[in-house]
């Protein structure tokens, strides 16, 4: 097997895990799996953010709960911080296409998921943030989706989306001020994870949770891969 | 195949199996395994290929050590032997010991010679001039080393087999011998001993002891209750050079070579692939010290390679280096121990990097490496001690932390002025006296150990299944399962430890002691263990009794059947061949009571003594129930002025059938008992005094009927016991005989009124 970052040799490391079933296939070789970093120690209850000691939950997350009168999201649960290595691996991933990268993030988003969603019962749906019509054109392939359709329940599609800037070419300000580019398609009844690639802000995560909460949605959560 | 070479290293484990254990279940399962990992696309066909390739050649070349089993009339009589000196030449005051191979035949024989006051080992080496490689004459008698007689007894002719030696030739003198030229690695086996004796000579004989066993690898000089005490312990490891030490020497050179800056890095790293063998050797090159220094060099070599390897692939292709080097080395204990501990410890990688006190990594160490050998360490010592879990977690960091880099520093600090060595003499043997001190205290108060005897083959792959689930569930942190399976491990080596319990039968047995006499009765379902006898052989200068038949042989027996707690001893009488291990018993288990009849000769010191070992004296002259087992005295009935024929003379049954003790008792108590009990017949009789003549009457023999005999004797006793007259009139009388001398030690197995014997030796 070879590193789909590096290109260069995996070698299994034997542990209690893996021996018997010799556990996941490597698709990072340990150097690139040293590079990124999972988020660890105390986090924001709320984003994930990385945070001090005994803090709870972030500021930007308490500006949130001032601008809301009861926070559209639940929490949102993101597995790595955005490090270097990670921004030229999205770069690559989501902007020049190589889809196959994905796979590097496969086992760790299934396995979290399970760990992180376990409370949740299995009435729930796990919904991915669409891309408008022309951003799938310029981009060939939904990274959101791509993250959604690893895990169990089954994807299900409940809004669409309107062509807007692109997010990151915004500023902070630009990107809260933003209008909601979300419609909804189907009634939801059942609580719904989201599914994204990267929380920023968590604007666009919200815009989606108020469409889904104003129609009958009982609560939202959102799950991501990457705290920016 | 990087990163898979463990699979080949498996495949190994499964053909020594297989071989061992003679069942095929091994392979069925190893290559189920494997069909499921490819199958679930887990794993390529190059491993796969390797490890069946791996699996086959192994499979022909390890050898098979029941077939080798030399046979006494396939030995060739021929005196003169040539052939070359194949290993270091061992040399203590008593033994000198080395192993030589025949030219013609290749057979590998172990020459030994046992120096007298006349020829010291030492002037033994000067004349003969053996050296490693030295090509020899050799005249003696080839001869098969002698057969373990007993069950659980050191089985000395296996222990050679297993080394690929055939065959040993005694020499009785120098001129046995002569020996021209040597190999080079003579000199590196002369250079250890130089410094042997010049680590000797520099320090104090604490501190030299320790120096040798911790840098050099001979432990001979360290007191044999120290080397005792971490057997016990399971602290043996520190005595064994192994990678801590391989690794803290080759840090300390590295160290020392770039911050002097004597060398650079890289040729830093070339020294040590060239010093890494070369200490290998010095150090004794024991299996575990080769296995660390080979490991070392290849990750060396590798670095320099830039190949990645990991762990487990450079300890696997070691593995595979070692057997293909040295096919005898599966064998061998310490090659065995060495690799698994090393196994589970680089598993456990992870796991222990989890945790961040260091306190706590130590003990993750321990307890990976203690469990990882529990079934070895109950096949070779039928025991195991729970709490060395913990003391090691003391000991081994004081060793590598304090004790080993300092013996490393005093014998490069030896060539210093006195006054400095001897200031750190001091020093050290201060210290470390107050530790070993400590550690004697702790196995004083803390000493509990778990006899449980051998491990079925079921049992033990049972125990690593669950150990492997256990250390799974730890690792990812899942505790509650972690501790299910926890317990499960302890659930099955508490059945293990109440096997016995459950089991419906009995046994009797006559113990191979020589010329003496010890039964060992195990009730039914382990209600009672009971000795009728425990003999032991004289000490040849006071004529008292020596420990040799207790160390030997009734010890491991009762280890090995999982028994510390002796519910009672029957002694028939006051001489040592019948009574001389009783001391020995009661130092190292609880006996309930000793039992003797009204004419023993006891006096007030031995009372003393055994009483403050906690036992019981009773004497008896009727019956007595020991836990639903009734015997019956019918002798002596009155003093009979001698010792022999003062034998307590016991009456039971077994199994259906009637048994008669009669120590040592002579014609008179004999005809004593059938003018008493005309009626008595036996199915059983012990013959008495080891079937002298002076025993076992044809009257006697006549009226009590017995259908066996037993007879426990020495082999080419000087008293010519059993005589010829007994065995006349029990061959007339068609009794079925049963002797030490002959069949080794019998047993006789019942269950409920059935029962049957077994002899030991085929």
């Amino acid at each position: 097997m070879y590193c789909v970052w590096c290109d260069g040799l995996c070698i299994p490391e034997m542990n209690w895990e893996n021996l018997w079933s010799m556990g996941r296939t490597k698709t990072l070789c340990n150097q690139c799996e040293n590079a990124l970093k999972v988020i660890e120690g105390n986090r924001c209850k709320k984003c994930s953010c990385q945070l001090k000691e005994k803090q709870y939950i972030c500021s930007d997350c308490m500006q949130w709960e001032q601008r809301f009168k009861q926070d559209p999201l639940k929490f949102n649960y993101s597995i790595f911080n955005y490090n270097e290595r990670m921004q030229d691996m999205v770069t690559r991933w989501k902007y020049r296409g190589d889809y196959h990268l994905s796979c590097a993030f496969e086992q760790i988003f299934i396995e979290t998921f399970k760990n992180t969603f376990a409370f949740l019962s299995k009435k729930v749906c796990v919904i991915s943030i669409p891309l408008s019509s022309e951003r799938i054109l310029e981009r060939g392939f939904n990274q959101a989706k791509v993250l959604a359709d690893y895990l169990i329940p089954k994807r299900e599609e409940f809004i669409t989306r309107v062509y807007s800037e692109k997010q990151s070419k915004k500023t902070r300000k630009e990107r809260l001020a933003t209008k909601n580019p979300f419609f909804l398609t189907k009634k939801v009844n059942k609580p719904v994870i989201l599914v994204d690639d990267i929380y920023t802000t968590g604007r666009t995560l919200r815009h989606a949770a108020e469409l889904l909460l104003e129609n009958g949605c009982p609560a939202v959560y959102a799950y991501t891969l990457i705290r920016s | 195949m990087r990163g898979y070479w463990h699979f080949a290293a498996f495949s190994v484990v499964v053909s020594i199996l297989t071989i061992y254990f003679k069942t095929n279940w091994f392979i069925v399962g190893f290559f189920l395994w494997l069909l499921y990992l490819y199958y679930y696309r887990k794993l390529g066909s190059i491993p796969i290929i390797m490890s069946i390739i791996s699996f086959l050649f192994y499979w022909v070349y390890i050898p098979n050590i029941d077939v080798d089993m030399p046979r006494n009339d396939l030995i060739s009589k021929e005196t003169s032997h040539s052939g070359k000196i194949t290993s270091p030449i061992s040399l203590t005051s008593n033994k000198v010991e080395f192993l030589f191979q025949e030219r013609q035949t290749q057979n590998k024989v172990s020459v030994i010679f046992f120096p007298d006051e006349k020829s010291s080992s030492k002037s033994f080496l000067k004349h003969t001039s053996i050296k490693h490689g030295a090509k020899c004459i050799v005249h003696g008698e080839l001869e098969l080393p002698e057969q373990t007689t007993n069950p659980g007894q050191f089985d000395f002719h296996t222990y050679l087999l297993k080394q690929g030696i055939t065959h040993q030739i005694i020499l009785q003198s120098f001129d046995d011998i002569e020996c021209h030229g040597g190999s080079r690695l003579n000199q590196i086996f002369t250079l250890r001993d130089n410094l042997l004796n010049y680590v000797n000579d520099k320090y104090s004989k604490k501190t030299s002891s320790w120096l040798n066993a911790l840098v050099l690898g001979d432990d001979s000089f360290i007191s044999e209750q120290t080397v005792d005490l971490f057997q016990r312990w399971n602290l043996s490891h520190i005595l064994a050079i192994s990678g801590l030490h391989v690794g803290l020497v080759v840090a300390l050179l590295y160290f020392l070579l770039i911050k002097l800056n004597i060398l650079t890095k890289e040729k830093a790293k070339l020294i040590m692939i060239f010093f890494l063998p070369l200490y290998a050797l010095l150090a004794g090159g024991e299996p575990s010290v080769w296995r660390a220094s080979l490991s070392i060099m290849i990750f060396i070599i590798l670095n320099k390679a830039k190949l990645k390897f990991n762990y487990t692939d450079v300890l696997s292709i070691v593995f595979l280096l070692f057997i293909l080097f040295d096919k005898y080395i599966v064998y061998h204990v310490g090659f065995q121990l060495s690799f698994i501990v090393t196994f589970g410890l680089i598993l456990s990688k992870n796991w222990i990097a989890q945790s961040n006190s260091s306190i706590f990594q130590l003990l993750q160490i321990s307890f990976v490496s203690q469990m990882m050998i529990l079934p070895l360490q109950l096949s070779y010592f039928s025991t195991f001690q729970p709490l060395s879990i913990l003391l090691n977690v003391i000991v081994v960091p004081y060793f590598s932390i304090f004790v080993i880099p300092l013996m490393f520093i005093f014998l490069f600090l030896s060539p210093f002025p006195v006054s400095i060595v001897k200031f750190l003499d001091y020093f050290f043997v201060h210290i470390h006296s107050i530790f070993i001190h400590l550690v004697t205290l702790i196995d004083k108060h803390a000493d509990y150990p778990w006899i449980i005897g051998n491990m079925p083959i079921v049992a033990t792959v049972l125990y690593y299944v669950l150990f492997f689930m256990l250390m799974k569930y730890l690792q990812s942190a899942n505790h509650p399962k972690a501790f299910t399976y926890g317990c499960s491990i302890s659930l099955l080596i508490v059945c293990l430890a109440f096997r016995p319990y459950l089991s419906p039968i009995g046994t009797v047995t006559m113990l191979d002691i020589g010329q003496g006499d010890a039964f060992v009765i195990e009730l039914p379902y382990r209600k009672g263990v009971i000795f009728v006898d425990a003999g032991a052989n004289f000490t040849f200068n006071d004529f008292g009794s020596s420990d040799k038949v207790y160390k030997q042989i009734i010890k491991p027996y009762l280890y090995s059947r999982g028994i510390n707690y002796i519910d009672a001893i029957f002694l028939s009488h006051e001489d040592i061949d019948h009574m001389g291990s009783v001391e020995y018993i009661l130092r190292d288990m609880k006996v309930k009571e000793v039992i003797i009849s009204d004419y023993y000769e006891l006096d007030r010191q031995t009372v003393k003594l055994w009483k403050e070992y906690g036992t019981h004296i009773r004497r008896l002259n009727d019956k007595i129930d020991i836990n639903g087992q009734v015997f019956q005295t019918i002798g002596p009935t009155k003093d009979m002025k001698s010792p022999n024929e003062n034998s307590l003379i016991l009456y039971t049954k077994f199994g259906g059938m009637s048994w008669l003790f009669t120590g040592d008792s002579g014609k008179d108590s004999e005809n004593e008992i059938i003018d008493r009990y005309q009626n008595l017949a036996i199915d059983v009789l012990k013959v008495g005094h080891h079937g002298s003549r002076t025993s076992t009457s044809k009257i006697f023999v006549n009226q009590l009927d017995p259908s066996y005999a037993l007879i426990s004797v020495g082999k080419k006793n000087t008293y010519g016991h059993p005589s010829a007259d007994v065995l006349e009139i029990l061959e007339k009388e068609k009794v079925q005989l049963f002797r030490t001398d002959l069949d080794g030690a019998v047993q006789f197995r019942y269950k409920n009124t059935e029962g049957t014997f077994y002899k030991f030796l085929p």
